[in-house]
């Protein structure tokens, strides 16, 4: 099953990095048995009109270096088990045919944005007096002379004219080439700035409406798509140029009640099949102010626990049971809508302040995760030459210098902490792990090791290094692997043991 | 898999163990035996009450009927023995031995009566008296008696009345001819009447007197008197015969040959001649039972008849102060020595064997002459032999000198490569039956008359031919290699 | 398959030391040291099976001990192997010198000398059986399989 995953806008990128993360740490989309998803591939889709979007930047730089890792690790397998499991491709990459030109990139070319100016995009020049006057009665003039690769800078009504053209995009007939039935679509997007709020009903009418459309294929399969879509809700506010009103806090909630009125009337009203199903996420409590930018300098605010959430609607809804997104003649079922909740209210967030689901997705890959994260950082480079790194394949003093290692170690994981520090920093604050804390013992907030004979079980690397000795010993699963896959499925086996038998129990 | 390879370590553990610890207990037993030179009787028996309590455990040490197998133990002690440096010995073979009967054949011619008379010191009473006492199985009833003369008559007393009869000859007197002694008669009786396990001893003067000599030279009732000893024995080859040549005072008349009595007051050479068969015989020598039977005291010289050629036990003594050079014994081939360099200054190449030749029962005398044995050699080593005293014994040659009894030394200027010593003790009549052999007797106050027996050598002489002897005692052979 | 190739390449290398070791014409020990009585001693005295037996377990011993007792991540380098195998060094001869001078006190016999000399050879056995032991064992070692150096 492919999951094409439409994110959209600043917010879908964000949302896709935390998606990103909990892929990296091995978290997979679960079915109603508790068993993985099978056959999944992710096929993100950032549309964003915003090209030099700080978060969306990091977010496809990330999406690459998962990639390249993935690659590495298990080359096109599917239905792997362990870190970076889930795959993430672009649509380039699932294409069959090379009839239509695309771009390998997670990115959507969005043709409006060639254009400088909204007012030149809409040829507003060329309209007669009586159009004219009617865009003006729709545009403000300060939106008619936004610049188009920005974004539509909190001006859905900009960006319904603007994504409209998606329809006709090669990207969106690559899309409509490589679904199939039994594949689904998932939307992200916030409901309060712009580009999100608009591209979100525009995507889902175009697909709807496929049977409509030219040149499109896989019509009957898109028109009964499962679709799913993630409305993040306002959550952070915005400090900055009081001159400037573009983007206003004040708007937002205004903006919010606009839009959910209008979801519901097309999209996601209790009749109404487009959207299968709904997650609505959002926080009373703001974030700490992001700063005001319009999109000329380039968005980028700190993640939030409200991201994290959001990425898991996503996992959640690929793990669906068909049943509840059609009927047994394959039509879509109106909308079911989720929402999500903190077992304890609290500021700052930790494992124990998550519910026992979200806890029982998450809690041992991020672990896991991040006792990786630890051991390459102290640990690993001193134990090349020893022990596991000895047994074929061996893992070479070199491979430190590969770019596995390195995309890894200094950029992803450099993304990892970053994207730990900001979540950590903001309101409400996410302190999964201790930040800075290196003693494996105490990485983990508010969770302990457990009580042994002689006081607590230690963790550290040398645990590690036995631990992954006695896995490697003589394991035919790794005489013909690649020392990648070696050193992380070790990793992933020793780290499962021990959490289990060292930590304390919290799930 | 695992398993299997724990299991495979320990298995070879468990067998390297027990090769080195474990092993045959009664093997262990017999070993330390040897190396304590504790190889007697008293040692033997403790063993054999440990393989008695293991009946099952040691049942091939054991005859069916639950006796001991003394020839499965004595080729264990063979095999230990023989793989221990140096190579050892440890005769059990005799412990086995059935019970020996003893049949004494006391001669009461005219000519012995004097040797046990009241006013002498009885030594002639007191050897018998000895011999019968120091037999091992003396208490049993396997002791006879007999009276010999022109005859063989029981005698009519017990062992124990024997014992303290102190005038025999006069309790004896009336049986049978003391007029003369039919060596024929009495020999051929002795050895016919032997059966198996039997050891006849003849106490005798040897005096060669058949009746009616008057007129009859002397040479010729020598030769007569050779020709019997040849004839009776001849028939007898598995028999092995010593005589034992003790002293007695002899106070009374003597008959010399061809001549009229005359008294005599002094001392007079008596035999006991032991008989029996060849196997016996050796055991007896070997077994530390027999050791006061074979070594009587008060024996002057003596000779063992059919002594066949031993195999003594010999070991190089590594460290002796007379050694000279260097040399190795080569383990698994006795008698070979590797390395071998004469001294550098001196060239000269000596080395010490101690050997254990008690079982030749010959006299010191004979065993530390040089002359008495043949040596061989490229070299042209020269031998000196000495008894091993308590004095030499140290710690660390105790294991090559202790239980041996006699120090070999080789000395030669050795050049090698290689070289062989041939060393043999010859088996001859030894030189005191001729000098103990008078040729006249009537002449009582000759000095040589108190040590002398008329005829002794031609009579021993017919027998030593009748075995054909010769060859030698014992032979080492020794190579000597670079 | 290769380990145990090893491993029993390593078992018969050992039992080829005991052999030798014991034997009466040909004994290894007696090739690096002779001094005929001490030697003679030795033998009759059966300290040769003894002696070969105290230096495979102390080897083989410590060899299991360090790839299956201690068997840590902390112990896992090549000059803690080299550490292990000093002492055994060290250990075989003063266990083979103590167990002598036991059995000559007992018997009775004084080759003090000797028998310093003469374990001055375990100083090359010892360390030879302990690399025997450690290239037929360690393999199934979790964490000292690569040590003292990796194959």
């Amino acid at each position: 099953m492919r999951l094409f995953l439409f994110a959209i806008g600043g917010t879908g990128s964000r949302v896709l990095k935390s998606l990103i993360m909990l892929s990296a740490a091995g978290v997979k989309p679960l079915d109603e048995n508790g068993r993985p998803v099978s056959d999944l591939e992710i096929v993100p889709v950032i549309i964003d009109p915003h090209k030099s979007n700080e978060d969306l930047k990091r977010t496809e730089a990330l999406l690459n270096d998962y990639r390249i890792i993935r690659n590495r690790l298990y080359g096109n397998q599917l239905n792997v088990d362990g870190f970076f499991a889930n795959r993430i491709v672009t649509l380039r990459e699932i294409m069959s045919n090379t009839s239509v030109t695309l771009n390998d990139t997670f990115i959507f070319n969005l043709a409006a944005v060639e254009h400088d100016k909204f007012r030149e995009f809409i040829g507003h020049a060329t309209m007669n007096e009586a159009n004219q006057a009617l865009t003006s009665l729709l545009f403000a003039d300060y939106q008619l002379e936004n610049h188009m690769n920005i974004g539509f800078v909190g001006s859905p009504n900009i960006g319904s004219v603007a994504l409209n053209e998606i329809k006709d995009s090669n990207e969106f007939k690559a899309f409509s080439n490589v679904f199939k039935q039994g594949d689904r679509i998932f939307f992200i997007s916030s409901i309060f700035g712009g580009t999100g709020a608009a591209g979100f009903p525009i995507m889902v009418k175009n697909i709807r409406q496929a049977a409509n459309l030219e040149g499109i294929e896989n019509r009957d399969a898109l028109s009964r798509a499962p679709i799913g879509g993630l409305t993040v809700l306002p959550y952070f506010n915005l400090e900055g140029s009081k001159d400037d009103t573009r983007i206003a806090t004040s708007d937002f909630i205004v903006k919010t009640q606009s839009a959910l009125y209008y979801y519901k009337g097309t999209l996601t009203g209790a009749n109404d099949s487009n959207v299968n199903t709904i997650f609505y996420v959002g926080d009373q409590v703001r974030s700490n102010p992001y700063l005001y930018d319009p999109g000329e300098h380039g968005q980028r605010n700190n993640a939030h626990l409200v991201e994290l959430v959001g990425a898991m609607a996503p996992l959640q809804f690929a793990g669906m049971p068909l049943s509840r997104l059609s009927d047994p003649d394959g039509y879509p079922l109106p909308t079911t809508a989720y929402e999500f909740a903190l077992d304890k209210d609290v500021l700052n967030v930790n494992f124990l302040a998550l519910g026992a689901r979200t806890r029982q997705l998450i809690y041992k890959p991020m672990v896991r995760f991040h006792l990786l994260f630890l051991y390459l950082r102290t640990g690993f480079r001193d134990m090349i030459g020893q022990g596991f790194t000895e047994d074929a394949p061996k893992i070479k003093s070199d491979f430190t210098a590969s770019q596995f290692y390195r995309t890894l170690t200094d950029q992803f994981l450099h993304g990892y902490t970053d994207w730990l520090v900001e979540m950590y920093d903001n309101t409400r604050s996410v302190g999964l792990f201790n930040i800075g804390e290196n003693d494996m013992n105490r990485a983990i907030a508010d969770v302990g090791t457990r009580k042994g004979l002689l006081g607590h079980k230690n963790v550290d690397n040398n645990v590690f290094k036995a631990e992954m000795n006695r896995i490697s010993r003589d394991n035919p699963k790794y005489s013909a692997a690649t020392v990648e896959y070696k050193l992380l499925d070790l990793f992933w086996q020793a780290a499962t043991k021990i959490i289990d038998e060292r930590y304390e129990n919290i799930n | 898999m695992r398993k299997l390879l724990i299991w495979l370590v320990a298995a070879t553990g468990i067998v390297l163990t027990l090769t080195a610890c474990g092993g045959n207990p009664v093997e262990k037993a017999v070993r330390d035996a040897m190396l304590q030179n504790d190889t007697t009787q008293a040692r033997f028996d403790s063993i054999a009450t440990m393989i008695k309590a293991g009946k099952d455990r040691y049942a091939q040490y054991l005859m069916p009927d639950g006796e001991i197998n003394y020839a499965a133990l004595a080729s264990l002690a063979d095999e230990v023995g023989g793989s221990l440096r140096p190579p050892m010995h440890w005769n059990i073979a005799t412990y086995g031995m059935r019970q020996l009967s003893l049949s004494i054949y006391f001669e009461r011619s005219g000519s012995m009566v004097p040797y046990d008379t009241p006013d002498g010191r009885g030594q002639l009473k007191k050897a018998v008296n000895d011999l019968i006492n120091f037999f091992p199985s003396h208490d049993a009833g396997h002791v006879a008696i007999s009276i010999v003369n022109d005859n063989i008559y029981p005698y009519q007393g017990t062992v124990d009345s024997f014992l303290q009869d102190r005038n025999i000859y006069a309790t004896t007197a009336g049986t049978g001819n003391a007029g003369y002694t039919d060596f024929q008669r009495i020999f051929n009786a002795i050895l016919k009447a032997q059966g198996p396990g039997n050891v006849s001893v003849l106490v005798t003067d040897l005096i060669y007197s058949p009746a009616d000599t008057k007129n009859v030279s002397i040479d010729k009732i020598f030769n007569e008197e050779n020709s019997l000893a040849t004839s009776i024995f001849k028939n007898y080859k598995g028999k092995s015969i010593i005589v034992n040549q003790l002293m007695g005072d002899y106070h009374g008349m003597y008959y010399p040959y061809n001549n009229a009595a005359v008294k005599y007051h002094g001392q007079r050479p008596f035999y006991i001649i032991i008989i029996a068969d060849t196997k016996v015989m050796d055991a007896m020598a070997a077994s530390p039972d027999f050791k006061n039977f074979m070594n009587l005291s008060g024996v002057r010289n003596s000779y063992r008849f059919n002594q066949g050629g031993t195999q003594v036990d010999y070991a190089i003594v590594p460290d002796w102060r007379d050694n000279a050079g260097r040399f190795r014994v080569a383990h698994g081939k006795q008698g070979t020595l590797t390395n071998c360099q004469p001294d550098r200054n001196t060239g000269v190449l000596c080395m010490s064997m101690a050997v254990d030749l008690s079982t030749l029962h010959k006299d010191e005398a004979t065993l530390c002459n040089p002359a008495n044995y043949t040596m061989q050699s490229l070299t042209g080593f020269t031998l000196t032999v000495k008894p091993i005293t308590h004095d030499m014994i140290t710690g660390n040659n105790k294991a090559y000198l202790e239980g041996r009894t006699h120090l070999l030394t080789f000395t030669g200027k050795y050049k090698g490569p290689r070289d062989k010593i041939e060393l043999a003790l010859r088996n001859e009549l030894p030189a005191w039956i001729a000098q103990s052999t008078a040729t006249d007797d009537t002449n009582t106050a000759a000095p040589s008359f108190a040590t002398t027996t008329l005829g002794l050598k031609p009579f021993l002489q017919g027998i030593y031919d009748a075995f054909n002897a010769g060859g030698n005692y014992f032979s080492i052979t020794l190579n000597l290699e670079n | 398959m290769k380990h145990l190739v090893y491993l029993i390449t390593g078992i018969v290398l050992t039992v080829v030391f005991f052999v030798l070791a014991t034997g009466s014409a040909f004994n290894i020990y007696e090739r690096l040291y002779y001094s005929q009585g001490f030697n003679d001693a030795l033998y009759n005295h059966n300290m040769y099976p003894t002696m070969a037996l105290i230096t495979i377990a102390i080897t083989w011993g410590a060899a299991a001990i360090y790839y299956y007792a201690i068997n840590s991540v902390k112990f896992d380098r090549w000059y803690h192997w080299l550490a292990v195998c000093a002492i055994v060094t060290l250990l075989v001869p003063i266990a083979c010198y103590t167990y002598n001078d036991a059995v000559f006190a007992s018997a009775g016999l004084g080759y003090i000398g000797e028998s310093i000399v003469f374990q001055l050879q375990n100083l090359l056995w010892a360390p030879l059986l302990f690399v025997i032991a450690s290239f037929s064992m360690r393999w199934w070692s979790s964490n000292c399989r690569h040590t003292p150096f990796p194959q």
